[in-house]
C-alpha cells in the first residue's frame, strides 16, 4: 500500500510541477510553457525528489495482524465500488449541465486560464482593479495547469478542466483509503472511502471545477506525509515533501496560505514538546526551504495583482467594529453548528460519535497525529477569523462559502480521525484468514503494538 | 470483545447506510431536471455566450479594455445573480479584452436578448452607435464624434 501511495502522491505532485512550472515562465518571462518549459526540471525536481527519497525504504506500518472479519470486509468492499461508481455518475451529470464549471469556475479560475491561453504576453490583463470582481489575486496553480493543457492540445476545450477536477476529485478518495491502509488497517481504509464517497457534496464540487477540490487534496497530501514520516529512514525528506505539498495549497488558493502557517506552526510546536528545541529548530529548516519557492512566487505574484478583498478591509476603524461585534460571533457559531449537524445529512456527526465510542485511542502516543488534529482545527478557527473580519455581507458570505471551506478539510478530518483510532474486528472463531496474514502477539501488557 | 466487535460491524454498516442515503438524495435531486437544469440554462450559459459575441469577435480590438451594458434580465429571474451574470459571462466570452461595466468607453459591447432591427436601445445610444449587431442580441457600439 506504500508504494499505490506513493502513485497517487506522486500523480498529483506531478500535476503541481507541471503547473509551477507554467506560473513560473508566466512570472518570470511572461510567456507559457507549451510541451517543454524551461522550468520543467527544476519544478519536477522540487516536487518529485523529496517524494520519492521519503518513500525510498518506507516501510507499511500496519504490522498489525488483519483478523478482520472477513464477511464485513467484503461487504464493505462491495459497498466502496457502488458508492464509488455512483459518484462517478454523479460528476458526469453535474458536468455534463455544465462543462464551463459552475460559476466561480467561469468567473475566477477558468476566465484565469483563458486570459492566460489568449492573452500571450499579454497574460496579466486580468489583474485589473477593474476585474476586482474575479479575484485576480488569486494564486495560479488551476489556470496555469488548465492553460497549459489547452498550450498542449493547442486550442481551448472544456475536456482540460473536467479533467483536471475529475483527477483532483478521485486522488484524495484514494489517498485517504491507500494511506489509511498503509497506516492503519483494512477496516479503516474502507471506511475512510465509505465515508468520503459517502460526501455526493464532494464530487459534486469537484464537478464544479473549483479550487476546493485540489486545495483539500494538498492539505490531506501534507498530512498523509507527515504521518508517514514516522515510517521513512529519511524523515528530512518526507518533511520536506509534506510542506512542498503544503506550499502547492499556497499557491491554489488564498486558503492554502493559512495552512501553510498553520502547519508550520503547528509542526514545530508538537516538535519542540515531544523532542526538544535541537530537533525543532533543524525541522524549521526543512519547513522553510521547502516553503521558500512558493513564499517566493506569491511574493512575486502579489507585486503584479490588485489586493485581496479580505486583507484590504484589514485596517481602520471598521475591523474593530466587526471584530467587536458579538452578533458576528454568534452568527457564525450558530450557522457553522447547524452545517455541521446538517452536513452530509448528519454523517459527519456519526462518523465522528462513532470514532469517539470504538477503539484505541493514539492520540497521547503520536506526535504525528497530534500534529495533524492540531492543523485540522487551527485551520477551522482560521476560518472563524475570516469570517470575523470579512468586509462582506456575512450573511451571504457564510450562505456562500461555509460548505465549501468543510469540504476543504473534510478528507484531513476523515485521515487524522481514522488515524487517531485502532478500528479492528476480530475474525470469526475459526474464520480462516488470508494468506500471509497472521494473528501478531500482544505485549506484557496485553496491548496490541503501537502504530505511528 | 465479541460484543465489541459486533458493535463496530453495526456501526460501520450504519455509516455506509448513511452514505447510500446520501448518494441516493442526491441522484434523485440532480434527476430533477426541471429544477436543477432550468436553474443552470437559465443564469449559467458560458456556452452560448461564445456563441453569441463569436461573430463579433472579429471586429473587436485584440487588447485593450472596452465598456459594458445590457438591458434587464428576463421577467421571473430578477436576482442579484442574474443582473450581474450577463457582464460576467460575457467578460468569460470576450478576454483577453478586458470589460468595464459602464458606458464610459469610446467603444462598448453591449447585449440585448431580445434584440430586432430598428429597435430602441435606450440611453446609451444618444452617445454610442451601433455598429454591428449579431442574433444573439450582442452587438459593438461605437462612441459618436461631435462634428
Amino acid at each position: 500500500m506504500i508504494s499505490a501511495t506513493l502513485i497517487v502522491l506522486t500523480l498529483g505532485a506531478a500535476i503541481a510541477a507541471f503547473s509551477i512550472s507554467a506560473s513560473l515562465q508566466l512570472i518570470l518571462m511572461d510567456s507559457v510553457p507549451a510541451w517543454l518549459g524551461v522550468f520543467d526540471f527544476p519544478a519536477i525536481l522540487l516536487m518529485l525528489l523529496p517524494l520519492l527519497l521519503a518513500c525510498k525504504g518506507m516501510r507499511q506500518s500496519c504490522t498489525r495482524p488483519c483478523t478482520e472479519n472477513r464477511r464485513l470486509l467484503g461487504a464493505l468492499v462491495a459497498s466502496v465500488v457502488l458508492m464509488g461508481a455512483l459518484n462517478f455518475y454523479i460528476f458526469l451529470v453535474l458536468t455534463a449541465a455544465q462543462p464551463h464549471g459552475d460559476w466561480d469556475a467561469w468567473a475566477i479560475w477558468n476566465l484565469h486560464a483563458r486570459f492566460i491561453f489568449r492573452g500571450g504576453g499579454d497574460w496579466h490583463a486580468y489583474l485589473t482593479p477593474a476585474l476586482n470582481w474575479s479575484h485576480p489575486d488569486y494564486p495560479l496553480m488551476l489556470p496555469a495547469a488548465v492553460a497549459r493543457g489547452w498550450q498542449i492540445l493547442k486550442g481551448e476545450t472544456t475536456l482540460v478542466p473536467i479533467l483536471v477536477a475529475a483527477t483532483f476529485t478521485a486522488l484524495p478518495i484514494l489517498l485517504v483509503s491507500f494511506a489509511l491502509r498503509a497506516l492503519r488497517s483494512k477496516l479503516s481504509a474502507l471506511l475512510g472511502a465509505a465515508v468520503l464517497l459517502g460526501t455526493p457534496l464532494f464530487a459534486g464540487v469537484g464537478s464544479t471545477q473549483y479550487a476546493d477540490i485540489p486545495i483539500s487534496y494538498f492539505y490531506l497530501a501534507s498530512l498523509v506525509l507527515l504521518a508517514l514520516r514516522e515510517t521513512s529512514p529519511n524523515r528530512g525528506a518526507a518533511l520536506f515533501a509534506s510542506f512542498t505539498m503544503a506550499g502547492c495549497a499556497a499557491w491554489t488558493k488564498n486558503e492554502g496560505i493559512l495552512f501553510l502557517l498553520v502547519a508550520a506552526a503547528s509542526h514545530l510546536a508538537v516538535t519542540a514538546r515531544h523532542k526538544g528545541l535541537k530537533p525543532c529548530l533543524k525541522d524549521s529548516f526543512v519547513v522553510l526551504a521547502a516553503a521558500a519557492p512558493f513564499i517566493a512566487m506569491l511574493v512575486m505574484f502579489r507585486q503584479m495583482t490588485p489586493g485581496n478583498d479580505i486583507m484590504t478591509s484589514v485596517s481602520g476603524s471598521s475591523l474593530s467594529e466587526r471584530v467587536l461585534d458579538i452578533d458576528r460571533y454568534g452568527e457564525i457559531i450558530i450557522t457553522a453548528v447547524i452545517k455541521l449537524v446538517t452536513f452530509n445529512n448528519g454523517l459527519a456527526i456519526a462518523a465522528g460519535a462513532v470514532l469517539l465510542l470504538l477503539g484505541t485511542n493514539n492520540i497521547r502516543k503520536n506526535p504525528a497525529i497530534q500534529t495533524c488534529l492540531i492543523i485540522v482545527g487551527a485551520m477551522c478557527l482560521g476560518f472563524f477569523a475570516i469570517f470575523l473580519i470579512t468586509p462582506h455581507d456575512l450573511t451571504w458570505h457564510l450562505a456562500t462559502a461555509l460548505d465549501r471551506l468543510m469540504i476543504q478539510v473534510w478528507p484531513s478530518v476523515i485521515f487524522a480521525g481514522l488515524l487517531s483510532y485502532d478500528i479492528t474486528t476480530k475474525a470469526a472463531a475459526g474464520q480462516i484468514l488470508p494468506d500471509g496474514e497472521h494473528p501478531s502477539a500482544p505485549d506484557r501488557d496485553g496491548n496490541m503494538p503501537s502504530l505511528p | 470483545m465479541k460484543d465489541k466487535a459486533t458493535f463496530i460491524t453495526l456501526a460501520v454498516l450504519l455509516i455506509v447506510c448513511v452514505s447510500f442515503a446520501n448518494i441516493a438524495q442526491d441522484i434523485f435531486r440532480n434527476g430533477r431536471t426541471d429544477d436543477l437544469m432550468t436553474r443552470l440554462k437559465q443564469i449559467n450559459r458560458p456556452h452560448s455566450y461564445d456563441l453569441i459575441f463569436r461573430d463579433l469577435r472579429p471586429l473587436l480590438p485584440e487588447r485593450g479594455m472596452l465598456g459594458f451594458f445590457h438591458d434587464a434580465p428576463p421577467a421571473g429571474v430578477s436576482t442579484r445573480v442574474a443582473e450581474t451574470a450577463p457582464y460576467y459571462q460575457a467578460q468569460y466570452a470576450v478576454c483577453p479584452l478586458v470589460l468595464c461595466y459602464s458606458t464610459n468607453h469610446s467603444q462598448v459591447l453591449a447585449l440585448y436578448r431580445d434584440f430586432q432591427p430598428g429597435m430602441e436601445l435606450g440611453t446609451v445610444t444618444n452617445t454610442h452607435t451601433p455598429v454591428t449587431a449579431t442574433l444573439g442580441g450582442a452587438m459593438l457600439l461605437r462612441k459618436e464624434r461631435k462634428k
